[in-house]
């Protein structure tokens, strides 16, 4: 039988004074006015008996309440499935469970609007890449022409118009360098280890910091959308070392997890020094992970610094193949 | 092709019998073992204090190398709700199984092992492993592994 709340802490009260009136019915215990020592002594341990055994008994009945309210302080949608026993039909129970069911709605919400976000994001991406690429390269491209073709004929400024030539030289390198990390094509054409591996050297390059590449052979292949999020958590991950972390050496790995490819970018920098803040970066990182089923963690390396470990699941490579 | 142990370790004679166990199959099964010490705490203030944090963190660090497994074991100092926390980990590492000392029981208590599966069933879906204090005996939790 399922007792309401208020029946339930209604049963509790009426049972303790019901107890104590019996008890002053049954028990020769006799009150007198002015009251005796004896007598006050008896109605004080009563009265702290009576408020103990309320306590204990209704702290069952707000337990739960407390519970959900830690949860509720705690929940973050992405890190989903975290829901709270029902156990019980009174209103308690309603409410938690109608809490559970708010988060698998919220849950899905969220994910399904970090697809769109994450889709759109990779579609102004390609776009500005485009541009870069086509446009700003192209403009860069013939003022290079332009360049050479002054120079032969005003040989008395070659050393000016080397110079400028040299900056328009860099300018067009930096913006290939740009274009290529808005659009990974080697990912799209060579596969995850070859975007990696140019990634990571692009990354040495620019930051100086020593890169040291394990990555392990015949992984299994993984979907396009899984191959772009493993790379772009990679990418994230390098540009928070550059930015934060003041490593000197970082280690990107691809390895065999248990029916898994497993991610794992670990440098020897200062660390989070505490808790790791999840901020921008970092939420992008989890949304991601979130959006292809896998498992990211993002703790203190075991000799400082950072690791990020994204654990992709092979099951949804059997299920693709399978598909197609 | 490894999976992933996560134990939940404490100074307390339960949480060094889990880690102990948790040790041996990581060893014997070549499982990758990620230590989890979370300092209780429900004030969201006090989650914050970086010398709660720091503490957790000494304790696994010491309790790592007091059984030789600061090369090979992975740690997770947090301080919080450690169910919720458990199962945050369990998620983010990809854990195959997790590893819980159960302390002793008392007389007109219930059992140890059934609070804690109550708690973790709503946290987790990952199987768990008790480790009970006094005999060294395990037994798996009285629920079914949805993973």
């Amino acid at each position: 039988m399922h007792l309401s709340l208020f029946w339930r802490v209604f049963a509790v009260n009426a049972g303790l004074l019901g107890g104590i009136a019996l008890l002053l019915l049954l028990s020769p215990v006799e009150i007198n006015a002015p009251i005796k020592a004896r007598q006050a002594l008896i109605v004080v341990g009563a009265l702290v008996i009576t408020l103990a055994t309320n306590a204990v008994l209704l702290r069952g009945v707000i337990t739960p309440l407390e519970r959900l309210a830690r949860r509720m302080d705690t929940v973050d949608l992405l890190r989903p499935g975290q829901r709270l026993p029902v156990g019980r039909g009174d209103e308690v129970g309603r409410v938690v469970a109608a809490f559970n069911r708010m988060l698998d709605r919220l849950e899905r919400e969220r994910q399904e609007s970090g697809r769109r976000v994450l889709a759109a994001q990779e579609a102004e991406r390609i776009g500005i890449a485009r541009d870069l690429h086509d446009e700003v390269g192209q403009l860069l491209t013939s003022v290079l022409l332009q360049l050479n073709s002054i120079s032969d004929t005003a040989p008395e400024h070659r050393v000016e118009i080397d110079e400028t030539r040299e900056t328009v030289r860099l300018a067009l390198d930096e913006v290939r360098r740009i274009s290529t990390e808005l659009r990974p094509e080697m990912l799209e054409h060579l596969g995850l280890v070859s975007a990696l591996t140019e990634l990571s050297t692009t990354f040495e390059r620019v930051s100086g910091v020593r890169v040291e590449r394990q990555f392990d052979a015949l992984l299994p292949p993984l979907p396009a959308d899984a191959e772009l999020a493993v790379y772009r958590i990679a990418q994230e991950s390098l540009t928070n070392v550059a930015r934060h972390a003041r490593a000197t050496r970082v280690t990107i790995a691809l390895e065999h997890g248990l029916d898994s490819v497993v991610l794992r970018v670990v440098d020897d920098g200062r660390g989070f020094g505490g808790a790791p803040v999840e901020h921008g970066g970092l939420r992008s990182m989890r949304e991601r992970a979130l959006l292809i089923g896998a498992a990211l963690a993002i703790k203190e390396a075991s000799r400082g610094g950072v690791d990020v470990r994204l654990e992709v699941p092979a099951a949804r490579v059997a299920h693709a193949v399978a598909v197609d | 092709m490894r999976g992933t142990i996560l134990c939940w370790v404490n100074d307390r004679a339960h949480g060094r019998a889990a880690l102990k166990a948790a040790a041996g199959l990581s060893d014997r099964l070549d499982l990758r073992l990620v230590l989890a010490c979370v300092a209780d705490e429900a004030d969201a203030r006090a989650c914050r204090d970086p010398r709660r944090r720091e503490g957790a963190a000494r304790l696994v660090a010491q309790l790592a190398a007091e059984h030789g497994l600061s090369d090979r074991a992975e740690v997770r100092p947090a301080v919080g709700d450690p169910f919720v926390l458990l199962g945050q980990m369990a998620a983010e590492e990809a854990a195959d199984l997790i590893v819980i000392g159960a302390p002793a029981a008392r007389r007109l208590r219930r059992s140890p092992e059934s609070r804690l599966a109550e708690h973790l069933e709503s946290a987790t879906t990952v199987p768990v492993l008790f480790v009970a204090e006094r005999s060294g005996r395990r037994r798996l939790a009285p629920r079914t592994a949805r993973r």
